[in-house]
């Protein structure tokens, strides 16, 4: 049953994923302006900020709230503080949480990042791009055992 | 993965969103905000020229400095985009979006345009397979997977 592998594969919690990208979150106070944000999340070329007040997650800013609520409202970037155009109380998923339900959250709703936080600790920040990977990863470790299967070498 | 490009462009539906490369970054912007989408394709004639995406708008014109209004779209978009054909696999879209961080991609059947596959497309159709696979394994433990 080829499938068994991949569910379980799946299932693997999602501070798993956070260990193996071995990139801390980093995050910026709410006076941080668009255009430092902007500049920050392109040294680190990652496409959402983490806005902490003190060590308090208070929301997300990614380069959606940069178009609708920066760009197509007219603001000037260099004096707008990321407090006006964050995303509040972002959707936030603990370490034990299976990788398939942020990837439901993710197509779902149309996230493309999501804060992992265990209790009101900041753990890290999981992609869409990481998920993908996660899932292509998965997806060929399935299709080796497959082949080994065919040709009999497959462990019972 | 059991999907083809062709099934994925197929579930979102057609239509791909275009623009002409004389517009500003500001005009290009109020498309894919009333579109939805997260990039738009350049179009000269029925040329492909570029791709721009929200990304760019994030690197190339607010961390530049750059006024949206006052930037031309040719000046700031990603020039002659990679682009995948409707036949490929799409494992090969997979190692285009992790390796090389893409998140849309141009899809060409021959020489003509066919739509843009995006790295949410993908991972909603790698989500959808798991589950089936899941519900296939529920199944059989429950003996009633078909033989």
């Amino acid at each position: 049953m080829s499938g068994t592998s991949q569910i379980g594969l799946m299932n693997t919690s999602i501070s798993v994923l956070l260990e193996r990208k071995g990139r801390a979150a980093f995050s910026v106070p709410p006076t941080t302006t668009v255009t430092e944000a902007a500049r920050e999340t392109q040294r680190r070329k990652v496409g959402a900020v983490l806005v902490m007040e003190g060590d308090q997650l208070v929301g997300i800013f990614t380069e959606r709230d940069l178009l609708w609520r920066v760009v197509a409202a007219g603001l000037d970037p260099k004096t707008t503080p990321l407090s006006q155009v964050m995303t509040r109380n972002p959707i936030t998923a603990g370490p034990t949480t299976p990788i398939q339900q942020v990837m439901d959250i993710f197509t779902e709703k149309r996230f493309r990042h999501m804060p992992v936080m265990d209790g009101g600790k900041l753990l890290g920040i999981i992609s869409i791009g990481d998920a993908l990977r996660w899932a292509a990863a998965v997806h060929r470790q399935e299709a080796e055992q497959l082949k080994q299967y065919i040709s009999g070498g497959y462990p019972t | 993965m059991n999907t083809s490009i062709s099934a994925l462009l197929e579930h979102k539906g057609s239509g791909v969103f275009s623009v002409t490369p004389s517009i500003s970054v500001a005009e290009a912007v109020r498309e894919m905000n009333y579109f939805k989408v997260g990039s738009v394709l350049v179009l000269d004639g029925d040329r492909l020229v570029g791709i721009f995406t929200e990304r760019d708008v994030l690197m190339r014109v607010v961390a530049a400095g750059r006024d949206p209004r006052q930037t031309a779209l040719v000046s700031v978009m990603t020039c002659d985009p990679v682009t995948v054909d409707i036949s490929e696999p799409v494992e090969h879209v997979m190692d285009l979006f992790t390796e090389r961080r893409f998140r849309h991609l141009p899809v060409m059947d021959h020489s003509r345009l066919a739509g843009v596959i995006s790295i949410g497309d993908v991972l909603r159709a790698v989500a959808e397979e798991n589950r089936q696979e899941a519900d296939q394994l529920r199944q059989y433990i429950a003996g009633g997977y078909p033989s």
